[in-house]
């Protein structure tokens, strides 16, 4: 992972722009290069994107905060996407995400305190039948309770 | 007039032949094909109600107030996105719509602040006017949403310093950032953010809207329907009780305005949509910075004395007059009718300015009459005479909206010319190819949703090289409209341009190394130009300002008659006029050689009718140009000037040489607003009236007579025709009107290109493109359609031939000028309102190799040295600088950037060389010489006698 | 010389510059009539007396017009 200095950031978007030929209509997939390349799309780097594709900062604003995907600060070590869709959330979804947050110390949504661990809401993973499902850095866990799911975000700190 | 509310019909008009005819609540109206269900509603005079729509704006289908039933359709569609069908037959109101309706208003209601009363917009609010409209008596959901409780407890967004920003009281309809996008092209605005947590943002999260690319031009106010975006004057005022009609008096584009008052305060300025050059549009100048006209440095008192080392003593109008005309007359008895002369204003109405020259041929006796547009557009006025035959620009401003390719050369119009510009960013991002020539790297070149497909980025002072480059591959490539040259031109003399174009020494690669642009780019600018359909040429000072100005000129219009880009919508050849008035106060006869019309002074026959009416001999011969008139004091034979609103001691170049003869002469009478520069040298001050005080038109740069009307009284008790009047009568030549409209009676009476121009046709039309005569009835929006005004069309040979004015190894490099957005001309205005804010200081743009060759940082203090003189300025490094290039403006008098500018002039016009002048920049830390002499000045010159104790 | 002379004859210069691709004929009439057409008379009779006088510095063209505009005062 690069340093996130601004200059620093500004050479990757330079980069990742230019590697999408500085076309305007692949914003969203610069964003994720971006994200991919430093792990979050920070504020800072909106100029360095407005610049490059010819658009204003308003609309490069506009769009990253259009998707909750794309994060401003970077995650923690572990990153859980608990789903809150309609069959998660009847499956005890809710209060599922409040005792793991609880557990880690953290709001859902951040990060906690020590960087180890961030919680996110989702909505549907398409994974319905195993209700309640999750992501724990991005691998597919089903049918979770509070146990399951924090055996799995202990396997992926360790 | 009662407060003047502007229909809206809610989508943009449709501009096609083909119609549609439909039924609205059984009433048939027949439309342009793609109108709205909405828009065919409204002009049956059937309102639908609506949020998110409104007629400056392309539909959007958000709010979900709009909707209708439509026989034969499902559902209830939104009549905004709903174009009209042949035999549509629409239902706008029914219980079930109500219902829908109301519906959804709870639910805005729901989250929106109850606080009407108390509020900025209560009696201004389309939420306001809606909710009553859809008969909103309960929310079933409280009034307890969420979101504009958070945001009530942010802080208001007041960084911009005209209107604040207050996000509780949005609705999201997202007209703030279509009006961004749309109408003004600038994309500052954005929704972020989605769902509940939706809200308008002004650039980045980290921004405001002061430091976000905003431009403050007011679109997004005005489209606003809430209180969240509102003038912070509406706000301390409270709304606007009547409406008077009227047009800036800022650049040449001449946007028409409501001044919208309580008694005789502007409460603000809103763009009119009727307006025929701004169609509801409008910049931070004209819509904002209004306030100098009330400023305390105004001066609304006649004041006199007997040598400008003296304070100034106020006096009466009467005495102030007669000292006036007494010291001309002794002056022109001991040195001849021609030691005085007057100089006319471009920023007065085209009725202060004939009274003006009137005064200097009739009352004076001579032809001593120039006028500012000497500084800046005098070049196009001869070499479009030349070419075609009149002194103006051949379209209006809508034609941009068909142009295919589009040539910008020598001007700014973002900066310069913004709500221009705007149409022309329109007509760019719908397609239209882009050529920019400029040696600074303006914003036009790239900006969002706006590249130049080409920038030639010549050297200053090569201008004319690159048209006869671009010319030559026209001819020699095969390019050519010889149809059009056949038909339209003058035979003889294009086979002789041609010849001359077609020359290798003309060729872009024998010139690319002088202009400073590779050779291939210009052949493909060239062949854009000539074969992309309908291509127009948008032009500012950096065209007329150098010593081969008239010659450009004549070059353009030569690429434009070859090309056969010229008689229709979409082509042309286009000054971009500085100043409100430039056009008309070129018409209206302040040229020394020419009487109104641009008739020579010589013409036996012009003269008499002018002689008859006037009743006085005239001159024939051409008088004193302001230059001339500069060199005639110095030698002592020009002694006496009257100045009407130009600041000549900071806008004419060479400084030190103009400031010699201003001191050198005996009677200095200044007709302005402010104590300007000029005024240290006067002896006779005569205060003037601000554009919201005057009766009478300005003609901007389409030509297009626009009324001006007074929303307030003279602050100084008479209009400035008047006092002109009773000058005029103080030296012995009875001139006399009752009211402006007889000033227009007799510019019409005598000027054949007027003759069907008056105030109450204006009043009833709104305006007109002159000429407006038995041949035009109606105006003339394009003018050559079918001829050209001079018969065929003349090309002009036009070597190129490079300034005397050159660089070499004590003074490197070329300084450039030019505008900046928020600032106007010498600043006089502009600088007496919050518009500073933006541009509190001008500044030395350098390339950051120059600046490091010279150890130069960023902020740095350096100091500017021509041949003429030196001033000091802060450096701003910046990549739109070429190397060996550095730029400023000249908004602010202490800059001094004329201290530098040479004698340099146009060889046709003797229109200054501003824009090229060869400087050495060295780091600095004191200001210059004439920097603290002119401190001095100030301290010294400007004093008045204190009143006397009551 | 004096600036104002200097001036004049710079003026001139620059306009007979411009009409010197034309032939001769056309460029002195070219010359002789704008300096006719926008010159204050005091103007050309300072530089007429001049290039009578001796018209250093003066441009070919301008002299030719010059005289032309003596010949027809």
């Amino acid at each position: 992972m690069s340093t996130d200095s601004p200059l620093n950031i500004d050479a990757t978007v330079v980069d990742i722009c230019r590697h999408h030929a500085n076309a305007p209509a692949a914003l969203i997939e610069i964003l994720h290069d971006l994200q991919e390349e430093i792990g979050h799309v920070p504020q800072s780097a909106l100029p360095a994107i407005a610049t490059a594709l010819n658009l204003s900062r308003a609309e490069v604003h506009g769009v990253v905060s259009f998707y909750h995907d794309f994060r401003e600060k970077p995650a923690g070590a572990v990153t859980v996407k608990i789903c809150r869709a309609e069959a998660c959330q009847s499956m005890g979804a809710l209060s599922l995400i409040q005792r793991i947050c609880a557990r880690h110390g953290v709001e859902l949504g951040g990060t906690s305190a020590d960087g180890r661990i961030t919680v996110e809401a989702v909505y549907c993973l398409g994974n319905c039948a195993l209700s309640p499902a999750a992501l724990v850095n991005d691998k597919p866990v089903g049918r979770i309770d509070e146990e399951r799911l924090n055996a799995a975000i202990r396997g992926a700190m360790s | 007039m009662a407060l003047l509310e502007e229909p809206d019909f809610g989508t943009p008009k449709r501009e096609t032949e083909k119609t549609v005819t439909v039924q609205i609540n059984g009433q048939t109206i027949t439309v342009p094909e793609g109108t709205s269900v909405m828009r065919a509603a409204s002009e049956l005079g059937q309102d639908i109600p609506k949020l998110c729509a409104t007629d400056m704006l392309n539909a959007w289908g958000s709010c979900r107030m709009c909707l209708v039933e439509i026989e034969g359709v499902r559902g209830t569609p939104a009549s905004c996105t709903t174009p009209v069908r042949e035999g549509m037959n629409v239902r706008t109101q029914t219980p079930r719509l109500e219902k829908i309706r109301r519906g959804v208003m709870e639910l805005y209601i729901s989250d929106h602040p109850l606080d009407c009363l108390t509020c900025a917009a209560n009696g201004d609010c389309e939420l306001q006017d809606t909710a009553g409209e859809v008969g909103l008596r309960d929310v079933r959901y409280g009034f307890q949403g969420e979101k504009h409780f958070a945001e009530a407890a942010e802080p208001k967004d007041e960084s911009n310093p005209y209107f604040h920003f207050d996000s509780s009281k949005c609705i999201v309809c997202s007209r703030c950032v279509r009006a961004c996008e749309e109408v003004q092209g600038t994309f500052a605005l954005t929704i972020q953010g989605r769902g509940f947590d939706s809200k308008v943002s002004a650039g980045a999260a980290t921004d405001d809207f002061f430091g976000s690319e905003c431009v403050s031009c007011g679109a997004c106010v005005q489209a606003c329907p809430t209180a969240t975006l509102m003038e912070k004057s509406v706000y301390d005022h409270g709304v606007p009780n009547r409406s008077v009609l009227t047009t800036c008096a800022y650049c040449g584009v001449g946007c028409s305005f409501k001044a919208e008052m309580q008694g005789d305060q502007v409460v603000r300025m809103v763009p009119y949509k009727d307006g025929g050059a701004n169609e509801g549009h409008s910049c931070v100048k004209g819509r904002f910075a209004w306030g100098y006209a009330t400023h305390k440095d105004r001066i609304t008192t006649p004041m006199i004395r007997d040598k400008i080392t003296d304070p100034w003593r106020k006096v009466s109008w009467d005495e102030a007059i007669a000292f006036a005309a007494d010291r001309f007359k002794s002056i022109q008895q001991k040195y001849g009718k021609g030691s005085i002369g007057g100089i006319t204003s471009s920023r007065c109405t085209n009725e202060e300015v004939f009274v003006v020259q009137k005064m200097i041929r009739a009352a004076f006796g001579n032809n001593n009459v120039d006028t500012c547009a000497r500084v800046c557009h005098s070049p196009t006025g001869y070499g479009l005479k030349t070419t075609f035959g009149t002194s103006a620009g051949t379209q209006n401003f809508k034609s941009v909206e068909k142009a295919d390719v589009i040539l910008v050369i020598g001007a700014n119009p973002t900066d310069g010319h913004p709500v221009f510009a705007s149409r022309m960013k329109k007509r760019l991002r719908a397609g239209a190819k882009l050529i920019v020539a400029d040696p600074r790297k303006i914003d036009l070149v790239r900006s969002p949703h706006v590249a130049a497909n080409h920038h030639l980025q010549l050297r200053p002072g090569t201008n004319v090289a690159l048209m006869n480059a671009l010319a030559h591959v026209v001819v020699t490539e095969g390019l050519v409209d010889e149809e059009f040259v056949a038909e339209r031109c003058e035979e003889a003399d294009f086979t002789r341009w041609r010849a001359f174009v077609a020359e290798a020494r003309n060729a872009p690669e024998a010139l690319s190394e002088k202009i400073g642009v590779d050779p291939e780019t210009i052949r493909e600018a060239a062949r854009l130009y000539a074969t992309g359909k309908n291509a127009a040429i948008y032009y500012g000072l950096g065209v007329t300002e150098h010593s081969q100005g008239s010659t450009m000129v004549m070059a353009m219009a030569n690429l434009a008659m070859a090309t056969g880009n010229i008689g229709r919508e979409g082509v042309g050849v286009n000054p971009l006029r500085g100043q409100n008035n430039v056009q008309g106060s070129c018409d209206m006869g302040s040229f020394p050689h020419e009487l109104p019309g641009y008739r020579h002074v010589a013409d036996t026959l012009v003269r008499g009718t002018f002689e008859a009416d006037w009743g006085v001999p005239l001159s024939a011969e051409p008088g004193l140009r302001i230059p001339n008139m500069f060199a005639a004091a110095l030698d002592g034979s020009f002694r006496g000037l009257f100045v009407q609103g130009e600041d000549i001691a900071q806008s004419d170049p060479n400084t030190h040489h103009v400031t010699a003869a201003l001191e050198s002469m005996d009677c200095i009478v200044v007709q302005d607003l402010f104590l300007n520069e000029t005024a240290a040298f006067a002896q006779v001050f005569l205060p003037g009236t601000s554009f919201l005080e005057k009766d009478g038109t300005f003609t901007n740069a389409e030509r297009r007579i626009n009324r001006v009307r007074p929303v307030m009284k003279e602050q100084s008790g008479l209009s400035e025709w008047e006092v002109v009047a009773r000058l005029a009568r103080a030296m012995g030549y009875d001139m006399h009107y009752n009211a402006a409209s007889e000033i227009m009676d007799e510019i019409a009476r005598l000027t054949p290109t007027f003759s069907g121009v008056n105030f109450a046709r204006l009043d009833r039309e709104g305006s007109l493109q002159w000429p407006v005569n038995d041949k035009a009835p109606n105006g003339t929006p394009t003018m050559h359609v079918s001829g050209f005004v001079r018969g065929k069309g003349r090309f002009m040979i036009t070597e190129y031939v490079p300034t005397e004015e050159r660089t070499n190894r004590s003074f490197p490099l070329i300084l450039t000028t030019g505008r900046i957005l928020s600032q106007y001309n010498v600043g006089a205005q502009t600088r007496r309102t919050e518009n500073s804010r933006w541009h509190e200081t001008d500044v030395l743009e350098i390339h950051p190799f120059d600046a490091e060759e010279r150890g130069i940082a960023d902020g740095d203090r350096v100091s500017i040295q021509s041949r003429k003189g030196a001033v000091s300025l802060p450096a701003q490094i910046s990549e739109r600088m070429p190397q060996g290039v550095v730029y400023t403006t000249f908004h602010h008098p202490v800059s001094g950037a004329n201290v530098i500018t040479t004698e340099f002039s146009d060889w046709a016009t003797n229109c200054p060389e501003y824009k090229v002048t060869a400087v050495q920049i060295v780091r600095s830390n004191q200001p210059s010489d004439w920097q603290v002499a002119h401190e001095e000045i100030r301290r010294t010159n400007y004093r008045t006698e204190p009143e006397p104790a009551e | 010389m004096s600036d104002d002379i200097k001036e004049l004859i710079r003026m001139a210069n620059q306009i007979a510059t411009f009409f010197q691709s034309y032939p001769e004929e056309e460029a002195v009439t070219g010359t002789a009539e704008h300096i006719r057409d926008f010159w204050t008379s005091a103007m050309r009779a300072r530089l007429g007396r001049y290039a009578s006088d001796n018209g250093n510095g003066v441009h070919p063209l301008v002299m030719q017009a010059m005289g032309r505009l003596q010949q027809a005062a």
